[in-house]
C-alpha cells in the first residue's frame, strides 16, 4: 500500500514540478513551416510591427505578367514586386527585407484587413467603394491602366487601331470572370447600342487560348495585358501576331493601379505615399540608381529628399537617408518601368499616362521640401 | 485385336483447335457483320487521335521549354537551392524503403519467358504502329519503326525459340524493371531536352543536354536503391523474417516524421538548454513512468491500476488549462495513453518488458521531437512557405491521408458504439462534414481561423490547409470504415467474448483488421481521390503544382516569357497527376491480391 501511494504522490510531484517550472518561460506556439509572426501583434504602428519583425510582409498576386510573377526560382519578381522592395529599402534599409504574400482577388482586402500584410500592392484598381471601405485607404497610383479590346483581323477583318466599341457588333468576346473588365465590356455594350456574345474563362491564359483558336474574335481585359500578350506571341515567331488590332486608343474604362494600406495608421500611409513620390521626384530629375550618389547634392530639393537635411525623412519615422537606399537598390520610376515592363513585354511607357507630367503624362509628384 | 485398337486410339493426342492470326482476327474482331463495322470505325478513331496527339506533341511551335525551364519550380518552387539535397535525402530515405521492402517481402517473382516475349511483343507492336500512324519525316519514323522491330524480334525470339524453357520462370522481374530504370537514367545522360534563349528580339528553343544537378542526383538514387535492396538482401537471409519485417514496418511509420523534419526544419540546436532542460525531464518521465506502469501492469486487475489511469489523464487534461511547457502536456497525454492500454498490452513477464521499453521509446522520440522543432530553423527561402509544387501537392496528401486515419478508425467506432453520446458526436462530425464542400472548408479555415486564434498564435497557409483537408477527409474515411466494420458478423465479436477478451482487444485484434482489409479498395480510390483534391489549395493561394502549371508559368515574363504555353504545362501537369495515381492503384491491386482480398 505505502508503495502505491508512493507512485501516487511521484505523478502528483511531477505536475507540479512541471507547472513550477513553465510559468517562467511559456513558449508561444511556432508551426513547423514558418515562424512569422502577424503583420501587427498589438494595435499599434504598423511602422514599429515591420521595424520589431526586421521585414516587410507585402501582399501581391504572384501571377500577374509583368506586376508581380513567380520566376523559374521560385522568387517574386515584377513592378509591384519592386514597389515592396522600395518601402523595405526606406523603411529597413534593406530591399530585400520582404516576405512576399500571394493573394487571390478574393483575400486580397481580408488579408490586409486582418493585418495579415503590411500593405497591398496588387495591381487593384483605385476605385470610390473600395477607398470608402472601411479600413482601406489607396495611397497613390503607380500604373495609368485601362481596359482595351484586341481583335484578329483573319476573323474580324473590318476592326483596325480606330475601331471603337460601336464596330463589334455580333461578336463574340472573351474576359476572365469575376472582375470589373467583365462589367466594363458589358455596360460599353449597352452604352453603344451592339449586341455581343460574352463568354467567361477563370483565367486570362485560357481566354487566349480561345482568341488563339478562334473561338473568340476579341479578347478584352487591362491594355498593358494585352500589349503584353501581343508581344509575346511575336516574340514567340506566332504567325499573323503583329496584326492583332488593340482598340479602341482610348481604353472604356480608367484603371488607376497603386498600393493599398489600412486605414488609420497616418504615419504608415505617409510613408508608403512618400516612398513612391521619391521614386517620380528621382525619375523627374533623372537620378537613377547608377549615378544617385553623385546626384545627391545637386539641388536643394533633391539633397531634401535624399538626406541632407534630415529632419524631413525623420519627421516620418524613417532614418535620414531612406529614400537614397530606395533609388540605390530599386532604382527610380523610370528604372522599375523598363526593367519589368518594356523590357521583357515591350510595353511602352511613351505616349501613355505613365509618362512624366511635363511630358503629357500623370506621373506628378508633390515636391520635397 | 479389340484391345489393340483401344489403345492406339488412346494414343492420339486431341485435336488442336483452329488458331492462327486470322483465326483470332475473326473471332474477335469480325465476328459479324456489325462487329466488323464497329472495329474499323474504332481503328480508324484510335488512328486519328494517336497520329493528332503525336502532331501536337511533337510539332516545333510547341512550347515545352517551358516545362523544361521552371521544373524547379514545378517540383520544389521557392525552396533554396543550396538546401535541395534534403528534398533529394527525402527521395532516397523512401526509395531505399521501397527496395528494402521489395527484397523482404519478395515481392516480384519470377516470370515465363512467354510472358515476357507477349509484352516485348505488345510493345514493339505499338512502336510499329505509332510510327506508321505517325506525322513524322521518315527518318523518323524509320527510328521509331526499328526500336519497334527490335522489341517485336526479342519478344518473338523469347516465345518462339525457347522451347519448353519459355514455360518455365526463368526472368527475375524485378530484374527487368531494374533494366527498364537503368535506360531511364542511360536517356537522362544522353537525351536533349529544349530550353529557351533570348536571340535578339526573338525567344527560340535550342536543344540542350538535361542539367547535371537532375542528372546526378536520379543517378544516384537509381544505385542507392539497387544497393538497399542488395544490402537489406543479404541481411535479411540469415535472420528471422518475422522480425525483420515487423522492424521494417516501424521504418516505415518513422519515415514519414523524418522526412517531414529533412524537409522543414534545419534546427539550430541550442546544447546548454539540451542538458539543463529536455534531458532532464526525458530521464523523469522515464523514471518515474517506468515506476507508474509497472505498478498498473501489477493492479491490472484491480481498481487502483484504472485510478492511477485516471489520475494521469486528469492531470493532463488540466494541464492544458494551467501555463507550462508543451513538452510536458504532450508528456502527460503519452504516459495517460499508456497508463489506460497497460491492462490490454501489458500482462505480465516480455509483454510487461516490452511495454516499459516502448514508453522510454516514446519519451525519448517526443522530448527529442519538441527540442528540434522549437529551436529556430536555419532554412531560410523568400516568399511565405517552404512548399510549393509538386512537394507542396505530395506533402499535402500525406499529411491528409495519414493524419485522417485515426481520425476516421476513431469516428467509425463511436458511430458503431452503444454508447450514445459517442455515437452522437461521431454521427454529427460526419454528417456535418460531408455536407459541405472541400473549398467551403478551405476558405474557412483560411479566413476564419485567424479571427478565432488566440492573439499571438499564427498557422502557416500549409498547416490550415493540411487542418481542413485531414478533417474533411477523416470524415469519408470514417464512412468507409465503418462500412467494413458492418461486413463483419456478429459472430466475430461474440467468440472473441466467449474467449475473455475485452472490448479494446476485440476492436484491435478481430474487427478492425478484417473491417480495413474489406474495404481496402474503397480506401485506395479515397487517397487517389484526396491526391487529386489537393489541387483545391490554390483557393487560398498556395502554389501547388496544377496552380503552378496553370497560372504561374504563363504568367511568366522574366527573362523568359511563357505565354500560350498553357496547353504544354498543363499536359505535362495532368501526365505526371496519372503517374502518381496510376502507380498507386497498381500497388494497391498488388496489396489486395496478397491480402486476398474479394478471394472470399
Amino acid at each position: 500500500m505505502r508503495k502505491r501511494l508512493a507512485v501516487l504522490f511521484a505523478v502528483l510531484a511531477l505536475v507540479a514540478a512541471a507547472c513550477g517550472s513553465g510559468e517562467a518561460e511559456e513558449e508561444t506556439t511556432t508551426t513547423a513551416d514558418d515562424a512569422v509572426a502577424p503583420a501587427q501583434d498589438t494595435g499599434g504602428s504598423t511602422l514599429a510591427a515591420v521595424q520589431a519583425r526586421g521585414q516587410l510582409i507585402c501582399g501581391v498576386s504572384g501571377t500577374a505578367v509583368g506586376f508581380s510573377e513567380t520566376d523559374a526560382q521560385g522568387n517574386t519578381t515584377g513592378f509591384d514586386a519592386d514597389f515592396c522592395r522600395a518601402i523595405a529599402a526606406a523603411v529597413l534599409g534593406d530591399a530585400n527585407a520582404v516576405l512576399f504574400k500571394s493573394l487571390t482577388s478574393a483575400e486580397r482586402f481580408e488579408a490586409l484587413k486582418n493585418n495579415a500584410i503590411d500593405v497591398l500592392v496588387r495591381n487593384t484598381t483605385w476605385t470610390q467603394s473600395r477607398d470608402t471601405d472601411i479600413g482601406m485607404q489607396f495611397v497613390a497610383t503607380t500604373y495609368y491602366d485601362g481596359q482595351q479590346l484586341m481583335a484578329n483581323p483573319a476573323n474580324l477583318p473590318a476592326i483596325n487601331a480606330g475601331s471603337t466599341l460601336a464596330d463589334i457588333d455580333g461578336a463574340t468576346v472573351c474576359t476572365n470572370a469575376g472582375t470589373t473588365t467583365e462589367k466594363n465590356i458589358t455596360e460599353g455594350a449597352l452604352v453603344n447600342n451592339v449586341s455581343i456574345t460574352l463568354e467567361t474563362v477563370e483565367i486570362f491564359p485560357e481566354a487566349m487560348e480561345k482568341f488563339r483558336a478562334g473561338s473568340c474574335d476579341i479578347v478584352t481585359t487591362d491594355g498593358s495585358g494585352l500589349f503584353g500578350e501581343r508581344s509575346a506571341a511575336i516574340q514567340a515567331g506566332e504567325e499573323g501576331a503583329e496584326s492583332w488590332v488593340i482598340f479602341p486608343a482610348s481604353p472604356i474604362s480608367k484603371e488607376p493601379l497603386g498600393p493599398v494600406v489600412r486605414q488609420g495608421d497616418d504615419q504608415w500611409f505617409d510613408i508608403v505615399q512618400w516612398t513612391v513620390f521619391a521614386t517620380f521626384i528621382a525619375d523627374e530629375h533623372g537620378v537613377t540608381s547608377a549615378n544617385v550618389n553623385d546626384m545627391m547634392n545637386s539641388t536643394p530639393e533633391l539633397s531634401r529628399l535624399f538626406g541632407g537635411e534630415g529632419e524631413l525623412q525623420t519627421s516620418m519615422g524613417l532614418s535620414a537617408d531612406a529614400f537614397l537606399q530606395v533609388i540605390a537598390q530599386v532604382g527610380n520610376y523610370g528604372e522599375i518601368f523598363e526593367r519589368n515592363l518594356t523590357g521583357p513585354l515591350n510595353l511602352q511607357r511613351e505616349g501613355s499616362f505613365n509618362m512624366q507630367w511635363f511630358d503629357g503624362g500623370l506621373i506628378y509628384a508633390p515636391p520635397a521640401r | 485385336m479389340a484391345e489393340m485398337t483401344t489403345s492406339q486410339e488412346v494414343e492420339f493426342a486431341p485435336e488442336l483447335p483452329p488458331h492462327g492470326p486470322v483465326v483470332w482476327l475473326r473471332e474477335n474482331l469480325f465476328q459479324n457483320v456489325m462487329s466488323g463495322v464497329m472495329s474499323v470505325i474504332s481503328v480508324l478513331v484510335v488512328v486519328v487521335a494517336v497520329r493528332g496527339l503525336l502532331a501536337w506533341m511533337f510539332n516545333p511551335r510547341r512550347r515545352w521549354d517551358a516545362v523544361t525551364f521552371n521544373m524547379k519550380l514545378m517540383m520544389v518552387m521557392a525552396y533554396p537551392a543550396d538546401q535541395l539535397w534534403r528534398v533529394w535525402l527525402s527521395v532516397f530515405v523512401v526509395i531505399a524503403l521501397v527496395s528494402a521492402s521489395l527484397a523482404v517481402w519478395k515481392v516480384g517473382g519470377k516470370a515465363e519467358p512467354r510472358h515476357v516475349g507477349r509484352t516485348f511483343m505488345t510493345i514493339g507492336g505499338t512502336l510499329v504502329f505509332i510510327a506508321l500512324v505517325s506525322p513524322f519525316s521518315t527518318s523518323g519514323k524509320g527510328l521509331w519503326a526499328g526500336a519497334g522491330a527490335l522489341f517485336f524480334i526479342v519478344g518473338w525470339t523469347l516465345r518462339t525459340r525457347l522451347g519448353e524453357r519459355a514455360k518455365k520462370p526463368l526472368i527475375p522481374v524485378l530484374g527487368l524493371v531494374t533494366v527498364a530504370f537503368g535506360l531511364i537514367v542511360v536517356a537522362l545522360w544522353t537525351v536533349k531536352v529544349p530550353w529557351p534563349l533570348k536571340e535578339g528580339d526573338f525567344q527560340i528553343i535550342v536543344f540542350e543536354p538535361i542539367a547535371m544537378s537532375t542528372r546526378i542526383p536520379w543517378t544516384m538514387l537509381f544505385f542507392g536503391g539497387i544497393v538497399a535492396y542488395l544490402a537489406v538482401k543479404v541481411f535479411a537471409k540469415s535472420r528471422d523474417g518475422r522480425r525483420i519485417r515487423a522492424s521494417l514496418t516501424g521504418l516505415w511509420v518513422l519515415s514519414f516524421p523524418t522526412v517531414v523534419f529533412i524537409l522543414l526544419r534545419n534546427p539550430q540546436v541550442d546544447v546548454n538548454r539540451g542538458v539543463t532542460w529536455y534531458l532532464p525531464t526525458f530521464i523523469g518521465f522515464s523514471v518515474v513512468g517506468w515506476f507508474v506502469l509497472t505498478a498498473v501492469s501489477k493492479n491490472a486487475k484491480n481498481e487502483l491500476g484504472r485510478v492511477i489511469a485516471g489520475v494521469l489523464l486528469i492531470a493532463a487534461v488540466t494541464s492544458f488549462v494551467f501555463p507550462m511547457e508543451f513538452l510536458i502536456r504532450f508528456l502527460l497525454m503519452a504516459l495517460a495513453a499508456f497508463a489506460f492500454l497497460t491492462p490490454t498490452f501489458g500482462g505480465v513477464g516480455p509483454n510487461q518488458r516490452k511495454l516499459l521499453y516502448a514508453w522510454v521509446f516514446s519519451a525519448g522520440t517526443i522530448v527529442l521531437s519538441v527540442w528540434l522543432t522549437l529551436n529556430a530553423s536555419g532554412i531560410d527561402v523568400p516568399g511565405e512557405s517552404y512548399l510549393g509544387g509538386l512537394m507542396l501537392t505530395i506533402v499535402l496528401a500525406v499529411l491528409a491521408v495519414v493524419l485522417s486515419i485515426p481520425i476516421g478508425i476513431l469516428m467509425a467506432l463511436g458511430r458503431t458504439s452503444t454508447m450514445p453520446i459517442f455515437r452522437l458526436l461521431s454521427t454529427v462530425y460526419i454528417e456535418l462534414v460531408r455536407g459541405v464542400p472541400l473549398i467551403t472548408w478551405l476558405l474557412i479555415a483560411f479566413i476564419m481561423l485567424p479571427v478565432a486564434m488566440p492573439d499571438g498564435v499564427t498557422l502557416s497557409g500549409v498547416m490550415k490547409a493540411v487542418g481542413a483537408m485531414t478533417f474533411f477527409n477523416g470524415a469519408y474515411l470514417a464512412e468507409n470504415i465503418r462500412g467494413g466494420l458492418q461486413s463483419i458478423s456478429v459472430g466475430q465479436k461474440e467468440a472473441s467474448r466467449a474467449l475473455g477478451m475485452s472490448t479494446i482487444q476485440e476492436t484491435v485484434f478481430i474487427t478492425l483488421p478484417q473491417a480495413i482489409r474489406a474495404v481496402l479498395p474503397a480506401l485506395v480510390g479515397q487517397v487517389i481521390a484526396t491526391f487529386k483534391d489537393t489541387s483545391l489549395v490554390t483557393i487560398v493561394s498556395l502554389f501547388d503544382f496544377l496552380h503552378i502549371a496553370r497560372v504561374v508559368i504563363p504568367s511568366q515574363s522574366n527573362p523568359f516569357v511563357f505565354k500560350g504555353s498553357i496547353t504544354v504545362t498543363l499536359v505535362f501537369a495532368a501526365f505526371v497527376y496519372w503517374l502518381f495515381t496510376f502507380a498507386f492503384s497498381r500497388m494497391s491491386l498488388r496489396i489486395e491480391k496478397k491480402l486476398g482480398v474479394g478471394e472470399r
